[in-house]
């Protein structure tokens, strides 16, 4: 079964096209990376995806859920597409928990108590159980986006999508975030990850995918694709993120 | 000396009856802007043209006038169609317009300066525009607003002295009777003055117990 079943996408912000008939299915339970340069258009794919952006052309099929060009997609999927942004957005005027139950009381109509004890479970998986009242500014950056994933996760999304979840976090923060997603990744959940972390889309993907200029030039088995890429322009990245560093 | 406190004394129960004007028309006034401004608001930020634009028109029509003028408007012009409001309607209907018009700027750049972000978590979480708006959006723009919708607010104290010109027996209106009266004009104006003061004091008072309310939470 497909999580994700996409059909040519096209989006242009205004002339300029971002994504250019892109295919792509998942299957549930798969991990995908994405990875590309900036501008390749993987941030917009995945916002896209989640009905952040309205597609200009193509057919998507998400979570069950179809979606047509120029149509909000977004409120359409109730929660059953995960998103966790590359800026976290908590609620700054909600703790914690009060950011996880959120969704599950407003949207699915959860009674308080079951969305708080479920809502305590979820902050408890992602080693936040100690702060569950604490205000979003009374965080780090690592446990604000523990947060969102836990808020992410209390909607039982069929498919979770990461927008760079480490990029806006202190070097030794990053890790803490990872490995909460390398546990989801060992459930079997189905994620779509767009990261600069090659050695964890190497590790915890099952796929990786390659885009460049609103294209997917390559995907593959993430080992194969990291141990021998195919396209030159893919070789040409990972050799220059390698000799960049991390 | 003497004289001066008797002639106090003697016209405190009016300053009072005035100062109760004065308080009433800027409660008035808030109150009803606020709801007012609160729509204009969100017409302002609508996408459909039709409600965007008589709203921008509205706003500054009313900002680009003297209060004054929108005041004799209602009382003395509105007549001549028939419809004749009591000095009280008038000046409540008046500056509720007017500050209306205030709010709704206040309150559309609040609500436009919460960032994006909050926007797009809620709507992956599948939350509707109007559940947005209400459970994330406006809790936050409410931080922001209460500090430049409270100037407001002390300005209106202060403007509600213009009812005197359209037959309102507000605080500056008793003033001007009294006067005319004992021709003791400068100590009368001076406690007018002070009680004004007073007034905008203790609602500055209530501003900075709002703020912080509005603050906590947010660390």
């Amino acid at each position: 079964m497909s999580a994700v079943e996409a059909r040519g996408l096209v989006k242009r912000f205004g002339v300029m096209p971002v994504l250019r008939e892109i295919d792509l299915d998942v299957a549930a339970g798969e991990v995908v990376a994405i990875i590309g340069p900036s501008g390749s258009g993987k941030s917009t794919l995945l916002r896209c995806l989640a009905g952040l952006e309205l597609l200009d052309g193509g057919n998507l099929r998400i979570a069950g859920v179809e979606a047509t060009p120029r149509a909000p997609l977004a409120r359409a999927l109730k929660g059953r597409v995960g998103f966790v942004f590359q800026g976290f957005n908590l609620f700054p005027h909600r703790t914690a928990l009060e950011n996880v139950i959120e969704g599950p009381i407003v949207v699915r109509r959860q009674s308080r108590d079951a969305a708080r004890a479920r809502g305590l479970a979820l902050l408890d998986k992602v080693g936040l159980a100690d702060r569950a009242h604490a205000y979003p500014g009374e965080l780090s950056g690592g446990q604000q986006q523990r947060c969102a994933i836990a808020r992410a996760l209390a909607m039982d999304p069929e498919v979770i999508l990461f927008d760079e979840p480490t990029s806006a976090l202190d070097p030794e923060l990053v890790g803490e975030v990872l490995s909460v997603i390398r546990d989801l990744a060992v459930e079997r959940r189905t994620l779509l990850i767009v990261t600069h972390q090659m050695d964890f889309a190497r590790d915890v993907a099952d796929r990786t995918i390659f885009m460049d200029d609103g294209v997917i030039i390559e995907q593959a088995p993430s080992r194969e694709l990291f141990g021998a890429p195919k396209e030159e322009r893919t070789r040409r990245f990972l050799g220059k993120v390698a000799a960049t560093g991390p | 000396m003497d004289a001066t406190l008797d002639l106090l004394r003697q016209s405190a129960p009016l300053l009072l009856k005035g100062a109760g004007y004065t308080v009433l028309l800027s409660l008035i006034g808030m109150a009803l802007g606020l709801v007012l401004g609160f729509g204009l608001a969100l017409m302002r930020l609508s996408r459909m043209a039709l409600l965007r634009w008589p709203a921008g028109v509205y706003v500054s029509a009313i900002r680009g006038t003297p209060l004054l003028v929108q005041l004799f408007l209602i009382y003395y012009g509105l007549p001549q169609f028939g419809i004749e409001l009591p000095p009280l309607v008038a000046a409540g209907i008046g500056f509720s317009l007017n500050i209306a018009a205030y709010a709704c700027e206040i309150l559309r750049s609040a609500i436009a300066n919460v960032d994006r972000g909050q926007w797009e978590a809620a709507t992956v979480l599948g939350m509707s525009r109007g559940q947005t708006l209400r459970r994330v959006i406006l809790p936050q723009a409410a931080r922001t607003a209460v500090a430049p919708l409270s100037n407001s607010f002390i300005s209106l104290v202060k403007d509600t002295s213009l009812a005197a010109t359209i037959q309102v027996p507000e605080l500056f209106r008793q003033t001007q009777l009294i006067t005319a009266r004992t021709f003791e004009i400068f100590t009368m104006y001076l406690a007018a003055a002070a009680l004004y003061w007073i007034v905008s004091t203790l609602l500055a008072a209530g501003q900075g117990w709002l703020e912080r309310r509005a603050a906590e939470g947010r660390r």
